[in-house]
């Protein structure tokens, strides 16, 4: 026996096996039959009908011919007799002719059954028949109304028509009608008979024939298969027999299966042709070889032994796998049937069988056992435990991670009840608590479904373990409950870790109620207020958060819209905001100022808010700011005074040291200078004594002595440092005690104007007297060394109150000072003079504000210039 | 016509000044310090000093106290390249007689010579 595994193509078409062949088969020679004497039925019948309407045709043309040529004749002849009796005697002429016209048509007796001349004028709207002539009751007919259905034929011959018509009579009944109008008795004449008379031979000759040759068909056809029965019957059977042989080879070619036979000795007697598709061996390569040569070939022969086995106790046996493994090393499993086969007398004939190929299944249920072991694999190492029951609600399996995860041996929980596992290991609860497990077995006794179904359950160490539990109900295709499959977690350390976060987040919530900030969340997509405290209650004026709930429009709150849209803006952008500085409006209207922190959390859709009342800071910050630009300026003054003192400290201390400097200096050339004028005395008196002359040398060296001693003088008087010392002094009778104390040259008119009126104020004469002599000689010498010669030459010198302040003012007449020089001129060292040090103004500048007071120069016109001395009147002085 | 003790650490102006004075026949003697003068002063008459401010050792304000104590008839000229009204005060409360700027006209001093002379 050589196995094969590759599949036949099948040839055998659906329609064969059809419901319709099936039906259709066993009778078809009767349907033959049948549809042959329907033929021949049909053909008579035809054949029949058709002779017989000829016939009819014929009759019914000779009937219109003979009814034409007797409306034709009669109506000629009683048109001549009418034309007669007319020329004989025109009166009563139609009564004549009518009465001939009877005598004449009792010559016409045969005009068959229904056969009728009639004869009728019209009178107004009725047809009036004259005369009748052929039927039996021979009567005159009823006049018949002109617009009736009825009398058409005679309607035409009287409208002065002629011909044949098939229509109604005055009876209501269908003839055949020749009609033909007689003019001169104003009438028409209709020769007619029924229809029906005409065609009731032919009918009934149909009717007659047709039957006669049905009842003659069927007798024959009767005969027919009575005397062909048995020989059809056979021919059918012998047809099925084919048909069925020819099925069963193409069922066994199209098989996956094969066939086989072997015969006492294992010699094979049969094997079907599919083989050759497994083996590529043609069935015939089979009848030399015997079953021990094919196993020696491609099997292992102990996997043969139930084969044996059964052989020899000549029994059946049934899907035996055997693997067979091809010579280039490809295997291949084949399943195989069989069972023995006896003669009529009970001897053992052959072992008749099937083989498939079964290498597929093999492979899948390989397959299904490594994927269920993978699956097993899986469920061992899964964090889950898997359980079964079967319909009794027993476990039947039980994944070893449930003893992992509740320290429960597996061996306890199999062959057990629900309701026994559910006592045993929830007794211990509170009785309080109505264990999850006690409501599903409701669900499990109706066969739902559960899902995440927690239950607390003791561990077999007394702890207690919170898990999660589904299960399926299984059913089979008969939806007969079987059991439940599900599975199990361990969902403890979760609980816990729940449990904490519940604990966490009432803290939180109790932190969130009482924080002295404003907080709420925000949904982002409507701005609804979600969650808030009582603070922020508080600072937008609500009576409460449940308030404020119920209540609040948060984008109402803000003023200004974009600052909504920025805080917004820059949340979204950056996941939040910190301190953003806002002014919001409160519920009753009041504008507050809101420290706003936000963080935004998009993919829980909404915004937490801290919200912190921060107007009292803002008012303060306000107040403070003020105060600090108040402070400032203070400061700016303060600054700017220091910066005053410290620059006129400076300025002092540098005088101070100038002052020493030239104190030292001046001590230093004096003395030369002393021994040059002593000498030069000296000098001078012996020449005198000689008798030489160099009187104007000496009084260049004296000039020179002098200008030297007055620059030094100018130089102490600039860096004089001694103290100030103001004393009450009538102002103007000590300034014209000054004025005459300089030598002033004769040229020079000094004017006067005092305005002061004894003004007692406090001075350093000293320093003043200096003051005075300086702006004096200066303007004197302006005078005198301007070389126009044109100008006056008038120093006046005048005193005036104004603001509390003395105002002396001296005026010359000399060139004047320009424009850019006015602004140098107090500057120490600057000079418009030939040989002047440029200390003199200086010098009256630094007294004056030694005394509080200033100088100022202005023009005087028309030439000239004039200083003006302020001292201010001190407090208390008396005028 | 006068004795005249001059004190000055500058020996031309010593020197100048004895020569122009001798010029209206007075008579001098020069002494370069304060305790020169004072020394000078012990051993002879004179009717007046011109002492100059400034000298080392002894001021010349001390020094016109030292010969006041010892010669209250002794006129002191106090002679100073500098005068402020600080040295005017020392050199009033030392018992100098005048007190005149340097550099000084001859004429000046001689008044004040024959002044102080006048008042003796």
């Amino acid at each position: 026996m050589d196995l094969g595994t590759d599949r036949v193509p099948t040839n055998t078409s659906f329609a064969r096996n059809g419901i319709w062949q099936k039906l259709i088969r066993p009778n078809k020679k009767l349907g033959v039959l049948i549809f042959g004497a329907a033929l021949i039925l049909m053909t008579t019948t035809v054949v029949m009908g058709l002779s017989i309407w000829i016939l009819y045709e014929s009759a019914y043309q000779r009937e219109r011919s003979r009814l034409i040529g007797l409306a034709q004749s009669q109506a000629r002849a009683i048109e001549d007799l009418a034309r007669t009796e007319k020329q004989t005697d025109e009166v009563g002429s139609s009564d004549r002719t009518l009465a001939q016209v009877e005598r004449l048509h009792e010559q016409y007796a045969d005009l068959g059954g229904t056969g009728e001349f009639v004869l009728a004028t019209r009178q107004g709207d009725q047809i009036v028949f004259l005369m009748s002539h052929g039927r039996s009751e021979n009567a005159i007919p009823k006049p018949v109304a002109w617009q009736s259905v009825m009398a058409e034929p005679m309607r035409r011959a009287l409208t002065g028509l002629s011909g044949v018509v098939v229509a109604l009579d005055y009876r209501a009944v269908t003839v055949m009608a020749a009609y033909k109008p007689i003019p001169s008795l104003n009438s028409g004449f209709v020769a007619k008979i029924d229809l029906a008379e005409i065609r009731g031979p032919y009918i009934k000759a149909g009717l007659v024939s047709g039957l006669g040759a049905s009842v003659i068909i069927v007798l024959g056809l009767m005969l027919f298969l009575w005397v062909s029965g048995p020989i059809l019957e056979r021919d059918v059977l012998a047809s099925s027999l084919r048909e069925n042989e020819q099925r069963f080879q193409d069922f066994a070619q199209s098989a996956s299966d094969w066939h086989w036979e072997l015969n006492p000795d294992l010699r094979y007697t049969f094997v079907s042709d599919t083989v050759t598709h497994i083996t590529n061996r043609q069935p015939d390569w089979y009848s030399n070889l015997t079953l021990n040569d094919i196993i020696d070939r491609h099997f292992d022969r102990d996997e043969w032994q139930p084969f044996f086995d059964a052989f020899d106790a000549r029994c059946a046996f049934n899907n035996l796998v055997v693997r067979r493994v091809d010579v280039d090393g490809s295997e291949k499993w084949i399943s195989l049937n069989g069972l023995p086969v006896f003669d009529a007398e009970g001897n053992f004939e052959c072992f008749r069988g099937t083989a498939s190929d079964v290498s597929e299944i093999i492979k899948i249920q390989e397959s299904l056992r490594r994927s269920e072991a993978r699956f097993r694999d899986f469920a061992e190492a899964a964090s889950d435990w898997f359980w079964e029951t079967d319909a009794g609600h027993t476990y039947t399996d039980v994944s070893g991670r449930f003893t992992e995860l509740t320290g429960i041996p597996v061996q306890d929980m199999i062959g057990r009840n629900r309701h026994e596992i559910l006592k045993r290991f929830t007794s211990n609860l509170p009785k309080n608590e109505v264990n999850p497990l006690q409501i599903n077995i409701r669900d499990m006794e109706a066969h739902r479904s559960f899902r995440d179904l927690e239950i607390s359950w003791e561990r077999e160490n007394g702890e207690l373990g919170v898990f999660l539990v589904s299960g399926q109900p299984m059913f089979d295709e008969n939806q007969k409950f079987l059991g439940y499959r599900g599975a199990g977690r361990d969902i403890t350390q979760h609980k816990r870790a729940e449990l904490e976060l519940e604990k966490s987040e009432k803290r939180y919530l109790e932190m969130f109620n009482r924080a002295q900030v404003g907080l709420a969340r925000t949904r982002i997509s409507d701005a609804k207020v979600l969650e808030a405290n009582e603070q922020i209650a508080r600072i937008y004026g609500y009576e409460s958060r449940e308030d404020l709930l119920t209540r609040i429009s948060p984008i109402s709150h803000w003023i200004n819209p974009a600052d909504r849209d920025r805080v917004l803006g820059e949340g979204l952008r950056s996941g939040g905001v910190s301190h953003s500085e806002v002014q919001h409006v409160r519920n009753d209207g009041s504008k507050i100022w809101v420290r706003l922190s936000a963080s935004y959390y998009p993919e829980l859709g909404y915004i937490e808010t801290t919200n912190v009342d921060i107007t009292k800071e803002k008012e303060v910050e306000a107040a403070l700011g003020r105060m600090n630009e108040k402070l400032e300026e203070l400061v700016a003054e303060r600054t700017a005074e220091l910066e005053a003192a410290q620059a006129d400290l400076v300025k002092q201390e540098r005088l101070a040291t100038l002052g020493q400097l030239t104190a030292t200096v001046a001590h230093e050339i004096r003395n030369p200078l002393s021994a040059i004028v002593n000498s030069v005395a000296v000098i001078k008196h012996k020449c005198r004594e000689a008798g030489i002359d160099i009187q104007k040398a000496l009084d260049r060296t004296q000039r020179s002595i002098d200008r030297c001693n007055n620059i030094i003088t100018e130089l102490l008087d600039f860096a004089r440092a001694k103290g100030h010392q103001p004393k009450p002094g009538v102002l103007d009778a000590w300034l014209a005690s000054v004025l005459a104390e300089i030598e002033i040259p004769d040229r020079v008119t000094v004017r006067s104007n005092y305005g002061t009126e004894g003004l007692v104020t406090s001075f350093d004469q000293e320093e003043l007297r200096r003051a005075v002599i300086n702006v004096v000689d200066n303007a004197w010498q302006a005078m005198v060394e301007d070389k126009s010669g044109e100008s006056d030459t008038l120093l006046t010198v005048s005193t005036s109150i104004v603001d509390r302040s003395v105002e002396m003012t001296f005026c010359d007449t000399g060139q004047g000072v320009s424009a850019d020089d006015v602004h140098r001129i107090l500057e120490p060292l600057f000079s418009t003079k030939q040989f002047g040090t440029g200390l003199g103004l200086p010098t009256v500048q630094r007294i004056m504000e030694r005394h509080g007071g200033g100088i100022n120069i202005v023009p005087n016109e028309p030439n000239g210039a004039c200083v003006i001395l302020t001292l201010p009147i001190s407090d208390g002085e008396v005028i | 016509m006068a004795t005249i003790l001059i004190i000055d650490d500058d020996k031309d102006v010593c020197e100048s000044l004895a020569e122009a004075l001798e010029l209206f026949d007075h008579d001098c003697e020069v002494a370069y310090s304060g305790e020169a003068g004072i020394a000078l002063a012990k051993s002879n008459r004179y009717d007046a000093a011109v002492v100059d401010f400034g000298l080392p050792g002894l001021s010349g304000v001390e020094t016109i106290r030292a010969l006041r104590v010892e010669h209250q008839d002794l006129h002191c000229i106090l002679v100073t390249g500098y005068l402020s009204e600080q040295i005017e005060e020392q050199g009033t409360q030392s018992g100098a007689s005048a007190i005149i700027s340097k550099p000084f006209k001859l004429a000046t001093l001689q008044d004040a010579i024959q002044a102080v002379k006048a008042r003796s």
